[in-house]
């Protein structure tokens, strides 16, 4: 293992002006094609429509659990690649980059202009941004998902785990994708209350469960190895490494990790920089 | 995650989709997404296969389960088999390959045969597994305390040959987590050595292995024989595996790990009969299903969550 350094700090740039161009394309990522055959049980049920996306990707079945343990391999359509969600008419509002709520002159434009285009936390309908509005830990998950590019899940294969996933086929398998990898789980009911706000102190226990690990492996972050001590304190420990690692933007570094509700604006502004972050550490 | 304090905000309109084009940040999905698809074996026995996983948690919380949306679009080959022994394990992996001999007149339906191994392995728990016996096909069974081979081709003729597990091509290339040895404890030389053959059989030994310790229950309080051989062997796989060594014993007895995100709402360490166990050196009882020596609900959850941590922190997702 390498050793761990603390990230390279990313500066942040200086606020944007307004922009006319189209927001920059994000290339496409590579399709995860399978290289093997394809495995099917005998009573593998007939294939049914995916979560529907407007792509011509073929959809491929595939047994995500096999073995001697008392559960029955189901095949299941999974569609290859990234998630493509494709945008209706757009109104002006939001073609040109900027948002009916949202002055020219605002700090965050460029982080919202950044979640819209990428779909990470997209306008709403009306043209308008929202930044000011309440982020639902559903919603949070969402973000979260397809920051990662909403990569696919085996939603059904398995049996639940959790009690009172979304019933948005989307949404829900934003949840069961963090939980899947450790930075969603459950109360006492295995309720993750979907519907509810998302309080700071959550977010940033969710966003540093889902990080920390992955930029260790990349020897960006302290290795927990003692993975019960790093979380003794998980509020404190969550937030503190959040803004030791660069993660929280200027803007955002008063922010407490207490029960205020997370907002659009927020939201948008973290991931906007965690990308920024991100891109500028070495792989 | 904890309880929310507050009242939902008043519905906002509908956020628009996307621009049609990959979602999400391309840093974020390099670190985050797996570049390629292999697979996860799991070989060990009851704790492996979560037995009593549908204990005490609202829903049934199982290792294999929730590692198959962790590691998908790989799969997840659930081997673990209850009762069994860390031989049984590397002859599952297709390690041993013992000869097996006829016993007996075949049925004559199915063709299957009672077979003795050489070396000798009694049978334990629900072991069975697709094989092959000589160049003969089909699937071996010891869930009756006997080993039965059942040929493919129920016409097929089954003669004295070798008895080689088929997992081992089914996982081949496959990442692997070790949790096996806990039945014969005692024997601790033929833990560690059946252990380190498994570790060596991966494609890439150091990278590609998971060790998982062993924990101690009731009947392995501080100063058993049990509670020592255990202690043997979490301390030398410690040693030889480092960071592909997770000490479930820690984890599930030391008050940082019982603090751990997924068991927050336990408030484990609130339990009088908590620090009665932890007194003994033993998991707590609020973790253990109603036989006393298999983790419930709770526990798997733990456990499954620390080792996706760690595989995640090594770089395996």
């Amino acid at each position: 293992m390498p050793s761990p350094t603390a990230p390279t700090p990313v500066p942040e740039p200086a606020p944007a002006a307004p922009r006319t161009a189209p927001a920059v394309p994000v290339p496409p990522v590579a399709d995860a094609a399978p290289t093997r055959p394809l495995t099917a049980t005998p009573s593998a049920p007939a294939a049914s429509p995916a979560t529907p996306a407007p792509t011509a990707r073929p959809h491929r079945r595939r047994t995500v659990l096999l073995g001697s343990a008392a559960i029955a391999a189901v095949a299941l359509p999974v569609t290859a690649g990234a998630l493509l969600l494709q945008r209706g008419d757009a109104s002006a509002s939001t073609a040109d980059g900027t948002f009916t709520d949202v002055g020219a002159d605002d700090d965050a434009l460029e982080a919202y202009r950044w979640a819209d285009a990428n779909g990470v936390q997209p306008a709403l309908e009306d043209g308008s941004y929202a930044p000011g509005n309440a982020v639902t830990r559903g919603d949070l998950a969402l973000a979260l998902h397809r920051f990662a590019g909403a990569p696919a899940v085996p939603s059904e294969a398995v049996p639940a785990m959790l009690a009172d996933l979304d019933t948005v086929p989307e949404r829900r398998d934003a949840q069961l994708w963090l939980f899947g990898h450790a930075a969603l789980w459950g109360d006492l009911s295995l309720c993750v209350h979907p519907d509810e706000p998302a309080s700071r102190e959550s977010a940033s226990q969710t966003l540093t469960a889902l990080l920390r690990p992955s930029l260790s492996a990349r020897g960006h972050s302290q290795a927990v190895t003692d993975l019960a001590a790093a979380d003794a304190d998980p509020t404190t420990s969550a937030l503190a490494w959040l803004r030791d690692s660069g993660l929280l933007p200027s803007a955002l570094t008063g922010l407490k990790a207490d029960a205020t509700a997370v907002t659009r604006g927020e939201l948008a502004q973290l991931l906007f920089r965690a990308d920024q972050v991100l891109a500028g550490a070495p792989g | 995650m904890p309880a929310p304090h507050l009242v939902a905000a008043p519905a906002a309109p509908a956020p628009l989709p996307s621009t049609t084009a990959a979602i999400g940040s391309a840093a974020a999905r390099a670190l985050l997404t797996a570049s390629g698809t292999r697979d996860l074996a799991l070989w060990g026995s009851s704790s492996m296969s979560s037995e009593r996983g549908d204990e005490s948690t609202p829903l049934p919380i199982r290792i294999h389960e929730h590692l198959a949306l962790t590691v998908a679009p790989g799969t997840v080959h659930a081997h673990g088999v209850g009762a069994t022994w860390s031989q049984h394990a590397v002859l599952m992996r297709g390690l041993d390959t013992p000869q097996a001999t006829p016993q007996g007149a075949p049925d004559a339906t199915t063709g299957a045969v009672a077979v003795a191994l050489d070396p000798d392995l009694p049978p334990h728990g629900r072991i069975r597994f697709p094989a092959s016996v000589g160049d003969v096909p089909g699937q071996i069974d010891g869930s009756t305390g006997t080993w039965i081979f059942t040929p493919s081709d129920a016409s097929a003729t089954v003669t004295a040959g070798r008895l080689v597990s088929a997992l081992a091509e089914q996982t081949a290339g496959a990442r692997q987590v070790l949790w096996m040895g806990k039945n014969n404890i005692l024997d601790t030389a033929r833990v560690l050595e059946d252990t380190q053959r498994m570790w060596d059989a991966a494609p890439d030994p150091e990278q590609d292995t998971l060790v998982l310790g062993q924990w101690a229950t009731e009947h392995d309080p501080r100063g058993s024989t049990t509670a020592e051989a255990l202690a043997a062997v979490n301390a030398e796989q410690a040693s030889r595996y480092g960071d592909h060594f997770v000490d479930v014993q820690a984890l599930l007895t030391s008050e940082s790990g019982l603090s751990c995100a997924p068991l927050a709402p336990l408030q484990v360490l609130e339990q009088a009969t908590t620090h009665d166990a932890l007194a003994q050196g033993v998991v707590p009882p609020v973790l253990i299903a109603h036989d006393l020596i298999h983790l419930n609900g709770w526990g798997n959850l733990a456990v499954g969550w620390t080792l996706i941590r760690r595989m995640r922190e090594l770089g395996w997702l």
